[in-house]
């Protein structure tokens, strides 16, 4: 069968996401003992930090997604509010579970609730479980669409909050790396990792987007041929 | 766990994790495109019959 | 010149994924009956609604009277008329009683009629002190109509009397007495839209508009003998708020206590047999701990958003009187309440500061989750939504304010 635009990222994205595992595991440099309480967990940052970029791509989707339904009615505008939040739960999950890892492992326990930065990203992504499941939860509609995409909008004034919550509440949760006054604290392999990662994120999260993009345009096709055979127009 | 070993098991979890999704997701795409094409051959045929009628 | 109570310009009202109403217009003056025909799905039920107010506008507006009460550019405005309402659902909650839902509904328009008459001639006087839970369909139907029209005969002013198949489940005899009521709303000059398939009222209509095209059609009128019903002018009777009707629910349901007071008590019982711990709290997570149930107690929201999904009370109220039942005051009376126990039983000390803190954290938290839970009361199922997996929100602010309380 001849693959998409949509399969075509995806297998690249995935391909990429597995090298750089292998790269932050056998090649990446270690960290110093005293900076870290568990050195070897530090290497959850190269899934962790491409997970998180690629989230705020998929929670970008979602917003211009639902702008674009609120004030323009567009079929493309909901299949990428739709796209956006089933990405943006992916890599939320994704961000939080290899949080939750690395957590465990530095600070002693998984989740902390007075880390802003932490329980922001969990929000969003509790977002994005609510706007997948009570979308499956109803029928497709003007309704549906204008209640989640206004939930969308809503959901979004979260990430410039999530964005700025460690400078703002730096309790636990590491400051910025890259992006910063100072040049970021990277050394050139780390940071040659971190890029591949995030490139190789970004091709599975556009891949995952178009896919599902595809699926709703499949759906809504498939509905309108049953309406035609049930005898309606 | 010692360190490495409590790395190497959260990659292996998270990679088969996003290996099964875009899996899922590709069967799925794949299986809506032929029940698409299905439907809209019935579709011509209740048509055609439409016309022969 | 007859004075126009209701106008819909070019409006456009889609419904699940299709176009109900496309640039429709329409016109209603006082001392109309505008009878909707139609096949069913023509859009009869959406129009109602739509000038109800009760469904957006993709297009166009709607006035009521002289004032504009919504358009597509989402603009909602409390109708300046007394308007009245039967949709196809009652709009009654089964915890009501006959007489006290009239005596609302008349309330809206500040009068009241002695309502014996209208009883009577619908078989429901022994009914008039019922719970409308115990009532049948066709009497609850019964209740429903005579909700629309015994504000229009209090009132002084001319109503819009909005009635989705009013005719539904009603025995012949009670047609009759409909009919004749109908026709004296039309003499005494308030405006009627009625949606209905039942030729006795069809026979009464004055205008025509038919559905989907929009057309509309006058028609010659035959003088109806008109029975004029008794009626015995009471005192001005003071209008019920949204917030005094969901308090009066919820002290007769105990639906709070259900819902709000059992997650209290119950994550109070969990906190208290931990009791060796709780000793060596610092005293951030000491306040935590008794604010604990007051949290709780507000995340489960406001029992009244579920209550008037029952026959689309909500609609209702939303129609007659521009606000939908809330609890008012009461969540914050439970938070001070639970958390003056939980003060209490953690410190052995009553301490006012936590109990207003407790009072305002319920309050807030149970009417934030009651603003969730009405974002989705469009949706074709509400009551399927997650909007629990929206409640861990309100953690982070309930953190940052044990926070600064104890800083």
């Amino acid at each position: 069968m001849k693959m998409k635009v949509g399969e075509v990222l995806l297998l690249f994205g995935f391909l990429g996401i597995a090298t750089t595992m292998m790269l932050a595991f056998l090649w990446a440099p270690s960290v110093s003992i005293k900076a870290f309480e568990s050195p070897a967990a530090q290497r959850i940052f190269y899934w962790h930090v491409p997970s998180a970029w690629a989230a705020f791509i998929a929670f970008g989707a979602l917003f211009v997604g639902s702008v674009g339904w609120m004030f323009k009615r567009s079929e493309l505008m909901w299949r990428i509010h739709i796209a956006g939040s089933e990405a943006g739960l992916a890599t939320g999950l994704m961000t939080v579970w290899s949080g939750c890892v690395w957590g465990a492992a530095e600070w002693g326990t998984p989740w902390d609730w007075s880390d802003v930065r932490l329980n922001t990203f969990g929000l969003l992504t509790l977002l994005a479980i609510y706007l997948v499941l009570g979308r499956s939860s109803q029928p497709d509609g003007v309704e549906t669409r204008d209640t989640f995409a206004a939930f969308g909008l809503y959901g979004f004034i979260l990430v410039p909050f999530t964005y700025v919550a460690t400078r703002i509440w730096s309790i636990r949760h590491p400051g910025p790396v890259i992006g910063t006054d100072d040049g970021g604290s990277l050394n050139a392999d780390m940071g040659l990792i971190l890029l591949f990662g995030t490139l190789s994120f970004t091709l599975l999260i556009f891949g995952h987007m178009l896919t599902s993009m595809r699926i709703t345009s499949f759906e809504q096709r498939i509905e309108a041929l049953q309406i035609q055979l049930d005898g309606g127009k | 766990m010692e360190g490495m070993t409590y790395l190497a098991v959260a990659y292996f979890g998270m990679i088969i994790a996003v290996g099964l999704w875009t899996y899922t997701v590709v069967q799925r795409s794949r299986h809506l495109s032929e029940r698409m094409d299905a439907l809209e051959a019935a579709v011509k045929a209740a048509s055609e019959e439409v016309v022969e009628d | 010149m007859a004075k126009t109570l209701l106008e819909a310009v070019g409006i456009e009202v889609r419904r699940g994924m299709g176009v109900v109403l496309s640039n429709h217009h329409l016109k209603l003056n006082q001392g109309d009956i505008m009878v909707l025909e139609g096949p069913n799905g023509s859009g009869k039920s959406t129009l109602i609604e739509a000038v109800a107010r009760l469904l957006p506008l993709e297009k166009g507006y709607i006035s009521h009277g002289e004032s504009l009460v919504v358009d597509h550019e989402g603009r909602r405005k409390t109708s300046a008329l007394n308007v009245t309402l039967v949709l196809q659902k009652n709009g009654l909650l089964g915890c009501e009683r006959v007489q006290e839902h009239l005596d609302i509904a008349m309330g809206m328009t500040g009068s009241k009629i002695d309502s014996t008459h209208f009883l009577e001639a619908f078989s429901l006087t022994h009914r008039a002190n019922d719970n409308v839970s115990n009532l049948s369909q066709g009497q609850a139907r019964k209740v429903a109509v005579l909700s629309a029209l015994l504000p229009a005969f209090a009132s002084a002013e001319p109503c819009l009397i909005l009635m989705d198949e009013p005719d539904s489940g009603l025995d012949d005899d009670s047609m009759d007495a409909l009919c004749e009521w109908i026709a004296e709303l039309h003499h005494l000059g308030h405006g009627l839209l009625i949606s209905t398939h039942d030729e006795r009222i069809k026979s009464l209509a004055t205008v025509r508009h038919h559905l989907p095209d929009g057309t509309t059609s006058t028609v010659q009128v035959e003088n109806h003998q008109i029975k004029t019903s008794p009626k015995r002018p009471q005192p001005q009777q003071s209008q019920t708020s949204p917030g005094q009707f969901g308090w009066n629910m919820q002290w007769r349901t105990l639906a709070w206590l259900n819902q709000n007071a059992m997650a209290a008590l119950l994550t109070l019982g969990i906190l208290l047999s931990l009791g060796e711990l709780s000793g060596n709290l610092t005293e951030m997570q000491q306040l935590g701990f008794i604010l604990a149930p007051a949290l709780a107690a507000g995340l489960c929201g406001d029992a009244m958003v579920a209550m008037c999904r029952e026959e689309r009370a909500a609609s209702w109220w939303y129609c007659v009187s521009s606000g939908t039942p809330h609890s008012g005051m009461l969540p914050f009376i439970l938070g001070g309440s639970i958390t003056l126990l939980s003060s209490i039983a953690h410190t052995g000390s009553i301490e006012l500061d936590t109990m207003v803190i407790g009072a305002i954290l319920t309050g807030c938290v149970a009417h934030l989750l009651r603003f969730a839970q009405l974002s989705t009361e469009r949706l074709a199922r509400p009551q399927a939504v997650f909007i629990g997996l929206l409640t861990p929100v309100l953690i982070l602010p309930y953190a940052l304010l044990l926070d600064l309380l104890t800083r």
